[in-house]
């Protein structure tokens, strides 16, 4: 009897972890993403086949192409079809015609989550591309971010100069401190909470917006409203605006202004009060090579290749373990360096109040 | 007498079976030109009318039947005050290019053809410049630093530079210099076709200029103002590059928030129902043009 029970013992001991060690391996499996080699295996079967990347064109996309599309064809024998403007509508269509022509494609990556949950892109696959490095917040099951950027102010030095220099985004409230022709955009994304932090807010209060605050925010553009002369619509008005001096301070997008400084004109940027958002990945639903995007994307958010764009131009990597490959000069300019003085951009927010947000600050602007 | 004859002689059994045969090769004739005009008519409404009418669809089946896009449009203040906007800046426009494209036209149809060979490509070149290059022409014009402001303030002729850029006087400037080859050529059409000797008879029988002009040749031309009028408001009501580039946020049109909400905003349904409101108000315009003027008088036939 004592026997048959001990074997009895032994043979459900053996049992339980024969179990345990199978689930163990099933479930660490399950979550772990494929490594650097794996995605270079898998990618191996695709030599000879193409994928469409659509972007935004222009020196963001040239930047791209010598970061990401150039390497990653010359290493894995795959032809990529380059296509811009990247436009959410036209995926829309797209899906819509079931007819969808781009494979991966750049967006903002506040849409992202809107335009997934509204059954037009495919959902990403974490068993392929690996998350767990990635800035908090920049990823979901629709999108993984590409870039963080910033959206700040913007000046001319021979303006502002020395002692009298704007250090905070808010600075733009200051008509005394600070005369002059001034920009914001025609879109609440940034004005909301810049509106805010001029308010008195604090950077980690402002995201989840609620009715109150949205209300104080439109309270306080009133104070501004009459000074602002040029409410820009477009990535590439601050920066010509700046240039041509039709303004002296206006809201922009860090990239953009830096590169002015960079070729000479006479403008800097301010960090502290800036906002961190970010453009994103995302697949179409029913792309034709979904496979493939999803190993492009996990390719690009590996720590080795995610830090090559941000040596041409100013937008930082995602992936956290990238930021040592970034000398220090580098890093000062990026926006992820000043996350402690920025706003966090609460993506899924904005992807679900968008289109309301939109219709307020169309009501607001024509009063 | 003679015309009470020849009807007779038409009524008379010999002539009748004539009438018939004619009326029938008549319509042989028209359905001649109907077969030629059919593959552009096909192409027209299966490429054009048939998307635009299932884009259209989408105002009210979204996806289910719903009438709340219209509702929105209609009571929300800020759309109202959108499309009120969007034809006063229109109204301004087509005043604007008829006063200065009536002298224009006046000048075109009353030259040495010499003269006019020379002076029309003046007014096409610009009608077949891109339009972005011109708005941002008109940028670098008007801008604070831009050229008129720096000539101004260098030459010492004003101390402050003028608000000439994003506000209504730069919206209109850049509407207003688009539109004028369509208003001058519309009118010059029809002008062309008012015979000098009219206005010589007139100046012969003792009548001072400005009544020649005023009692024969305006009433003349009134076909092209009216044609030239309703092309420009026509064109204008839909602008959106000019508004967006040029103005302010005061100088919102209806078309840049139609734009918004299918690109940005992703309301296909509210988008296609401005859209609708849109095309609703420029048929309406159309129609009431037809019952004041008649349309045969422009088109010649």
């Amino acid at each position: 009897m004592q026997n048959r029970r001990q074997v009895n013992q032994t043979l459900a001991l053996m049992l339980a972890s024969l179990f345990l060690f199978t689930m163990m391996l099933t479930g660490t499996a399950a979550a772990k993403p494929l490594t650097a080699e794996g995605i270079h295996n898998a990618l191996a079967k695709y030599r000879g086949e193409s994928l469409t990347i659509t972007s935004w064109g222009g020196s963001y996309q040239d930047a791209q192409r010598k970061a990401y599309y150039e390497p990653f064809s010359h290493k894995f024998g795959i032809k990529i079809i380059e296509d811009s403007p990247a436009d959410n509508s036209k995926i829309m269509a797209m899906v819509k015609a079931k007819n969808v022509t781009w494979d991966v494609v750049d967006a903002g990556s506040y849409k992202c989550d809107n335009l997934g949950e509204e059954g037009y892109l495919e959902e990403l696959d974490f068993n392929i591309i690996d998350n767990r490095d990635l800035l908090d917040g920049f990823w979901s099951k629709w999108h993984v971010a590409t870039i963080a950027w910033s959206e700040l102010l913007g000046y001319r030095t021979d303006v502002f100069s020395g002692a009298n220099v704007p250090t905070h985004c808010t600075d733009i409230w200051n008509v005394k401190k600070f005369p002059g022709r001034r920009s914001l955009r025609d879109n609440p994304i940034f004005n909301i909470p810049l509106a805010l932090l001029a308010d008195g807010m604090e950077l980690h209060e402002i995201y989840p917006l609620t009715e109150a605050k949205i209300q104080r925010a439109f309270n306080k553009l009133d104070e501004i409203k009459p000074h602002i002369n040029v409410w820009w619509t477009q990535g590439a008005q601050p920066p010509q605006l700046l240039t041509d001096k039709e303004v002296v301070m206006a809201t922009g997008w860090n990239g953009r202004i830096s590169t002015l400084k960079k070729d000479g004109v006479p403008v800097d940027v301010v960090f502290p009060g800036s906002q961190l958002v970010g453009d994103s990945w995302i697949i179409p639903k029913g792309a034709k090579k979904k496979e493939l995007s999803m190993l492009f994307i996990a390719w690009a958010s590996l720590p080795e290749n995610n830090w090559e764009l941000s040596t041409m131009i100013d937008y930082g990597p995602v992936n956290k373990r990238s930021f040592k490959r970034l000398t220090d000069e580098t890093l000062a300019n990026m926006p992820i360096s000043k996350v402690e003085q920025s706003i966090i951009c609460d993506f899924s927010w904005w992807a679900h109040n968008y289109s309301d947000m939109v219709e307020r600050w169309r009501e607001w602007k024509l009063q | 007498m003679a015309p009470q004859q020849l009807e007779k002689e038409e009524r008379s059994p010999a002539e009748r079976p004539f009438a018939r045969q004619l009326a029938r090769l008549e319509r042989w004739e028209k359905l001649t030109y109907l077969a030629f005009v059919m593959p552009a008519l096909l192409l027209l409404a299966v490429l054009f009318v048939f998307p635009i009418i299932k884009f259209l669809l989408i105002s009210v089946f979204d996806p289910t039947f719903t009438l709340d896009n219209f509702v929105r449009a209609f009571t929300r203040p800020v759309y109202l005050r959108i499309f009120w906007k969007t034809f006063e800046i229109s109204l301004m426009t087509t005043l604007g290019a008829l006063f200065l494209g009536y002298p224009v036209a006046y000048l075109f149809a009353n030259v040495p053809t010499r003269v006019r060979n020379i002076l029309l490509p003046l007014v096409l070149f610009p009608f077949w410049t891109n339009i972005l290059v011109r708005m941002y022409a008109w940028m670098a014009l008007l801008g604070h630093n831009g050229v008129i402001n720096q000539l101004l303030v260098n030459g010492n002729l004003i101390g402050e530079p003028l608000p000439l850029l994003f506000n209504r006087f730069s919206v209109l400037v850049g509407m207003i210099h688009f539109m004028l080859p369509y208003m001058i050529l519309t009118l010059y059409s029809v002008m062309s076709g008012i015979p000098n000797e009219l206005m010589q008879a007139a100046a012969s029988l003792g009548s001072p200029p400005w009544k020649r002009f005023y009692r024969i040749y305006l009433p003349l031309s009134m076909p092209g103002v009216g044609a030239g009028c309703l092309l420009v408001f026509i064109l204008a009501i839909a602008f959106f590059v000019t508004p967006a580039l040029l103005g302010s946020i005061r100088e919102t049109m209806i078309s840049q928030v139609i734009e918004r909400e299918i690109s940005e905003a992703f309301n296909w349904g509210f988008g296609a129902a401005l859209s609708l409101i849109l095309i609703v108000i420029t048929t309406t315009l159309y129609v009431i043009y037809n019952r004041v003027m008649s349309i045969e008088k422009i088109h010649g036939e």
